[in-house]
């Protein structure tokens, strides 16, 4: 196993990603096998369909997916790829960093403002009644009735909403969570 | 009211003394003419008598007279009218003074609040136990009562690991299986074999090797009762006492295999020992297959008790116990109940649940207050014990010492497996809060002297480490939980927010381990869902259930907690409106929430409390959005729950969602008073159903309300892997050991550490490269 820093040359961006996402080299060696695994015409770049042809019925598949690429834009390269997982990486205990460092990518705030912005697709910065009904309805679908979903539309977002604006900000978003162990719940474990 | 205490607990020794007195009576008031029967033992009576084991011999020959001398009155002497019956009530007479002494003696101890924030319970019944078996020593020169170990194993065992089965939440338990497996196979293991063969080292008493083993084998399990009894206490987060609970659960299994493997080496000698009792090792897992296999067959059968509502409570325990009795049936230990909760709670009424909570946790209860006062009684009697300074000392600091190093190797081996490292302090408060109990001194009692010769030698360190371990450990763990400031549990209060987004967050993170290409522990949840809905609910739930949504339940949960609280707040439905309560506690958004629920809500608050659907609902209501009333009236239609239901996520049988259903459901809930629904009164008894969910026995404060909103605790990526890997190791080890039995039979003691020694390091070895390396 071990680090093999030759192959890692052949990675695009290779030691700078390393740097930014902190993951180890040879996660960062199977990310790259895997994207090129994805990229089955090896164009070196993915399309929204590679990605989904992955996943099996997930209600917030295609959210996913879309959060990968940046809006405009139809295709994803590796180091953007690479730079969305990081998110999912589990979060390190007592890590001092220098002041001036970039929050890393895999910090609670960073992943909770990942997560807001699956919810928010419309990127106005704020969780309104819809965009919150939408993902019920991904997520609930067929079990419950409209009716239903509208009350637990309104009374999440009573709860949740603190200014009265009827839609949920990022603050408020992160406040309603903050007894959740985001860093469980938003960590995946890569291999070492 | 103390003094009254302490006369009722006097009352066992009185009762049996002077009972065992009257028959002596009873032939010389009985017609003269009948000639005195002679005492005929009758063993019949004694071992059938489940509540207490009593040696006595001469005692109860006594009573035989009785039912002989009973009826000369009709056909000799004079008719009496009242009669001292005593032989003829005996057994379950001085059962239930027992049980009532028990009982007693817990409303005694908390009497002061402050005795009981310091001492655990356990401590404090030894403690009683020990002042009952002085008591009953003085008064009758002789021990009449100890812990039978068959009454401990097959009635006060089963209800104990039933109703933490039952009411364990299985999500967190899953999500730990690789750390508690690990702890109770690998932990215990290793435990009884360094304790024993350093206890066989140190030349104590010139027992065998084999002695030693055994009593390393019984003496390194971590009991159940006693971490229950002590954690419930401490409070410390779910995650850690998931582990050591389960742990203490599971490592039964491997401590009663190890022990009879070594029991039918020293009875049988080495010669016939069979190979297949090695086999028995994997008992672990098959215990709690059978445990499963139970629990389906106990969904399957609830999903037809609807026309039979009143026995549905006798279903969950009869096959729980008929569980635990299967695995005993096959020397298992099982693991019963679990499993069973999610589909059982959602068949069956409301009525049953709380029947099933309610006496789960009272037998459990008592089974626990009855062992640690019979551990108590057992202690005193001098003529069961042999005294050697050395092996207990010996025996106490190994134990401490060989946990302690069994918790820091396997938590460095598996937190580089788990997502959740184990730190430090969850270390220290995992060796320090590995308490034996009862279970190890049954098993050292089941010894038979003639060949374990030390047996007395044991007896008395098993009860010397015992007390120990409850007592020191029981009374300082919880000043070192505060001094290390261990994460405590959160008793927070389930919001929809979160329970929203923790479901998303599955989602979402099921959706990255497919696309990065990583089958991990949620790839396999998923999979293990999507059976779960297509297979096993269809198959276990009844119709009407199976279609209904868990974020939804959640919902209605919360609506109902808030329901309830804002009417204890303001104090009737009549005053909704008002409501400003400032409770003391209440958390800045909740009185937040209150107001805003005033308003918008009331409507469906309201008609959670409205008893029948046609009330009109208050005036202040009439500008709310009609179709939110009638929808929240459909809504609740026959949702009825308490409030948090310490048990888990469940689900709830989904009734009609007409009117008329909905009326028949609630008058069913409310005590089938549909009438008094309509009062302010018939609402106060409602509502006392509500509030009256904290059970009585102190929940298993991981099964507290805690789980109400499970923390996810990731498995490690490579879960399945870690899995088959530690099945692999156990069974292999499982062959080394019958390797080196065999050794033993042909070569020297000698030879035979050497071999062990070294086939065990070279398998960690590999096992570990291999891992790395993967």
């Amino acid at each position: 196993m071990g680090s093999s820093r030759s192959s890692l040359r052949r990675v695009p961006d290779g030691q700078q990603l390393l740097q930014e996402t902190g993951f180890s080299a040879a996660v960062l060696l199977r990310l790259h096998q895997r994207f090129q695994f994805l990229d089955k015409d090896s164009r070196g770049h993915l399309r929204s369909e590679d990605l989904e042809a992955e996943l099996s019925e997930n209600p917030m598949g295609d959210r996913i997916v879309g959060a990968f690429f940046q809006p405009g834009q139809e295709t994803v390269d590796f180091p953007s790829f690479v730079r969305v997982l990081a998110h999912f990486r589990p979060t390190e205990k007592n890590r001092t960093r220098g002041g001036e460092q970039p929050e890393p990518a895999n910090s609670r705030n960073r992943k909770l403002k990942f997560a807001f912005q699956l919810y928010d697709r419309d990127r106005d910065g704020k969780i309104s009644r819809t965009e919150l009904l939408q993902v019920l309805r991904e997520m609930l679908g067929l079990q419950v009735t409209e009716e239903q979903l509208q009350s637990i539309a309104e009374r999440a977002i009573q709860e949740a909403d603190l200014d009265r604006d009827h839609a949920i900000c990022f603050d408020e978003f992160r406040k309603s969570l903050e007894k959740v162990n985001i860093d469980h719940k938003m960590s995946v474990r890569f291999l070492e | 009211m103390l003094l009254f205490g302490l006369l009722l607990l006097l009352l066992p020794a009185g009762a049996d003394l002077s009972g065992s007195a009257a028959p002596l009576r009873g032939p010389v008031h009985a017609s003269p003419s009948a000639p005195p029967r002679l005492l005929l033992p009758q063993p019949a009576a004694e071992r059938g008598a489940p509540g207490v084991a009593s040696t006595r011999s001469a005692e109860s020959g006594d009573g035989q007279e009785e039912p002989a001398a009973a009826e000369h009155p009709h056909h000799g002497g004079g008719y009496r009218v009242v009669q001292w019956e005593w032989s003829y009530v005996q057994t379950p007479y001085v059962i239930a003074i027992w049980l009532l002494v028990a009982s007693v003696a817990k409303i005694l101890f908390h009497l002061s609040q402050r005795f009981t924030t310091v001492v655990p319970e356990s401590c404090m019944l030894i403690l009683l136990g020990l002042v009952l078996g002085g008591v009953v020593l003085l008064a009758s020169k002789r021990q009449l009562y100890q812990l039978d170990p068959a009454l401990f194993f097959l009635f006060l065992l089963p209800t104990i690991v039933g109703d933490a089965g039952y009411f364990m939440p299985a999500r967190l338990f899953f999500d730990n299986l690789g750390a508690i497996l690990t702890y109770a196979v690998v932990g215990t293991l290793w435990n009884a074999f360094c304790t024993g063969f350093c206890l066989y080292a140190a030349k104590l008493l010139g027992a065998d090797l084999m002695d030693f083993l055994l009593f390393g084998a019984l003496i390194s399990a971590v009991d159940p009762v006693a971490v229950l009894a002590v954690f419930e206490e401490v409070h410390v987060n779910e995650m850690l006492f998931i582990i050591v609970f389960g742990e203490s659960l599971l490592n039964d299994a491997v401590t009663v295999v190890l022990y009879k493997v070594y029991i039918s080496f020293v009875e049988v000698g080495p010669q016939n020992v069979q190979t297949a009792d090695y086999f028995k090792g994997v008992g672990d897992v098959g215990g709690t297959l059978v445990g499963l296999v139970f629990a389906v067959i106990l969904g399957f059968i609830t999903r037809f008790t609807k026309k039979v509502r009143i026995i549905e409570p006798l279903f969950v325990f009869l096959l729980v116990y008929l569980a635990y009795l299967t695995a005993e049936l096959f020397s298992l230990m099982t693991f019963c109940g679990i499993g069973a909760n999610k589909y059982v709670e959602a068949n069956i009424s409301q009525k049953s649940r709380t029947t099933v909570k309610y006496t789960m946790k009272t037998l459990a209860s008592i089974a626990e207050t009855i062992i640690f006062i019979f551990l108590g009684i057992s202690a005193v009697d001098k003529s069961k014990w042999a005294w050697d300074t050395g092996l207990v000392s010996c025996t106490l600091v190994f134990i401490l010492l060989f946990r302690a190093m069994g918790v820091v190797g396997q938590t460095w081996v598996l937190n580089r497996f788990r997502l959740v490292p184990l730190d430090k302090i969850d270390q220290v408060v995992m060796s320090y809060g590995g308490l034996r109990g009862a279970v190890a001194f049954a098993l050292v009692v089941l010894l038979d002297a003639e060949q374990v010769r030390a047996k007395d030698y044991f007896v008395a360190t098993t009860i010397v480490v015992v007390f120990f371990t409850v007592m020191f450990q029981g009374l300082t763990i919880k000043p070192l939980v505060k001094w290390l400031k261990v994460p405590r549990s959160t008793n927070r209060k389930p919001t929809i927010n979160e329970e929203i987004h923790e479901r998303a967050f599955d989602h979402i993170l099921t959706a990255v381990e497919d696309i990065a290409g990583l089958q991990g522990y949620h790839h396999w949840r998923d999979k293990w869902e999507q059976f779960d809905k297509n297979y096993l609910s269809k198959m276990l739930l009844r119709k009407s259930v199976y279609r209904k949504s868990e974020l939804w339940e959640a919902y209605q949960k919360i609506n109902i907690r808030d329901a309830i609280s804002v009417i204890d707040q303001v104090g009737g439905p009549d005053r909704v409106q008002t409501g400003s309560g400032s409770e003391t506690g209440r958390s800045s958004a909740d009185k937040r929430l209150q107001n805003q629920l005033q308003f918008s809500h009331q409507a469906e608050l309201y008609s959670v409390l409205v008893l029948v659907p046609d009330s009109r609902p208050p005036e202040s209501t009439q500008n709310q959005n009609w179709s939110q009333q009638a929808t929240g009236l459909n809504i609740i239609s026959g949702e009825t729950e308490e409030a948090c239901r310490p048990s888990g996520r469940s689900r709830k049988p989904s009734r009609t969602r007409t009117r008329s259903g909905f009326n028949l459901d609630r008058a069913l809930f409310m005590e089938q008073k549909p009438s008094r629904t309509r009062t302010r009164s018939g609402f106060n008894l409602d509502r006392a159903l509500f509030m009256e969910q904290k059970p009585s026995r102190k929940q298993i404060n991981g099964g507290g309300r805690d789980f109400c909103n499970l923390s996810k605790i990731c498995l490690p990526r490579r879960g399945s892997i870690l899995f088959c890997s530690i099945l692999f190791y156990s069974i292999l080890f499982y062959f080394l050991s019958l390797c080196s039995f065999l050794f033993v039979l042909f070569l020297n003691f000698f030879y035979f550490v050497l071999f062990y020694c070294f086939s065990s390091s070279l398998f960690y070895s590999v096992v570990l490269s291999v891992l790395y390396f993967l």
